[in-house]
């Protein structure tokens, strides 16, 4: 399985230096958003479902899974912003000068050349990491376990 | 002359032929409310690209012997269920859902009546 832009939304520190990585990455158009709620906050960017409804509605099938990720292939997009609104977290954007959709491509440019993607890099708190999932959620799950077992020795039984 | 026939029963308001239209011919705005796009009744470009790329086939090309005049289509959009702001053509969404539900298997696809902002909002409220 391929490796994606994964996060841990404790971490996140609304700093926005993702958002601005991204935007310098793909020349002012970011990918990725960081929004506040209730004075916290998470980056949102495209989850790279694995039944992606922007794939199932995109009437050129100019979107693709490839590997485990969803790849926008920019030739093909006819500006119709179809996969606009049937992706449920909005990551999905057109570029209305050129009648086209961009979308998180995890830096693939920067990742032939052995980089991580922009925003994972610049993440000052880890909050973004580059992983496939399997190995995301078995971290998760060992640091969740530590923790409450942490909690279990505190409590001293 | 090469006339323009827009078939305003199936054309359902997205931006494919407005965007594939690089002399701006066809010219798509939204106002009050509505998207409105402009259709000329002839078009002396050659090419084929706005029948090429509609999702609907809505477009198809006629001989004409005479000038015809252009025409707009309104199409009301959606305001979205959480700020009110206008988004997409409810013709579109309409079209999405039941293509949505199919390929999710489900009937969950209650961010359709969302704004992009207002998805991106309800993404992280769940993760939070």
């Amino acid at each position: 399985m391929g490796r994606e832009v994964l996060l841990r939304p404790e971490r996140c520190i609304l700093c926005l230096a993702c958002e601005v990585a991204c935007a310098r990455e793909h020349g002012s158009q970011e990918r990725i958003w960081v929004i506040h709620h209730n004075g916290h906050g998470a980056p949102v960017s495209c989850r790279q479902c694995q039944t992606a409804p922007c794939v199932a509605v995109c009437p050129p099938q100019a979107l693709e899974q490839r590997n485990g990720s969803v790849v926008l292939v920019a030739e093909k997009c006819t500006g119709c912003e179809l996969c606009l609104w049937a992706c449920p977290f909005g990551a999905m954007v057109l570029d209305t000068e050129r009648g086209q959709a961009y979308k998180c491509d995890l830096c693939s440019s920067r990742q032939e050349e052995g980089l991580e993607p922009a925003c994972v890099l610049t993440c000052p708190s880890q909050a973004l990491v580059l992983n496939c999932v399997a190995d995301f959620a078995a971290r998760r799950r060992d640091v969740a376990g530590r923790a409450w077992a942490a909690g279990w020795t505190r409590r001293g039984r | 002359m090469r006339g323009l026939v827009v078939d305003d029963t199936l054309c359902f308001g997205c931006r494919a032929c407005s965007s594939a239209c690089t002399p701006s011919v066809i010219r798509l705005r939204e106002a009050d409310g509505s998207r409105l796009v402009w259709f000329p009744g002839t078009c002396q470009e050659d090419c084929t690209r706005c029948q090429e790329v509609c999702p609907k086939e809505a477009i198809s090309f006629e001989e004409t012997d005479r000038e015809r005049e252009g025409r707009e289509l309104r199409f009301a959009l959606r305001h979205c269920d959480r700020c009110g702001r206008p988004f997409a053509p409810e013709k579109v969404l309409a079209d999405l859902a039941p293509r949505v539900r199919q390929a999710l298997a489900t009937e969950e696809t209650s961010w359709l009546t969302l704004c992009l902002s207002c998805r991106r909002e309800e993404a992280v409220s769940g993760l939070l």
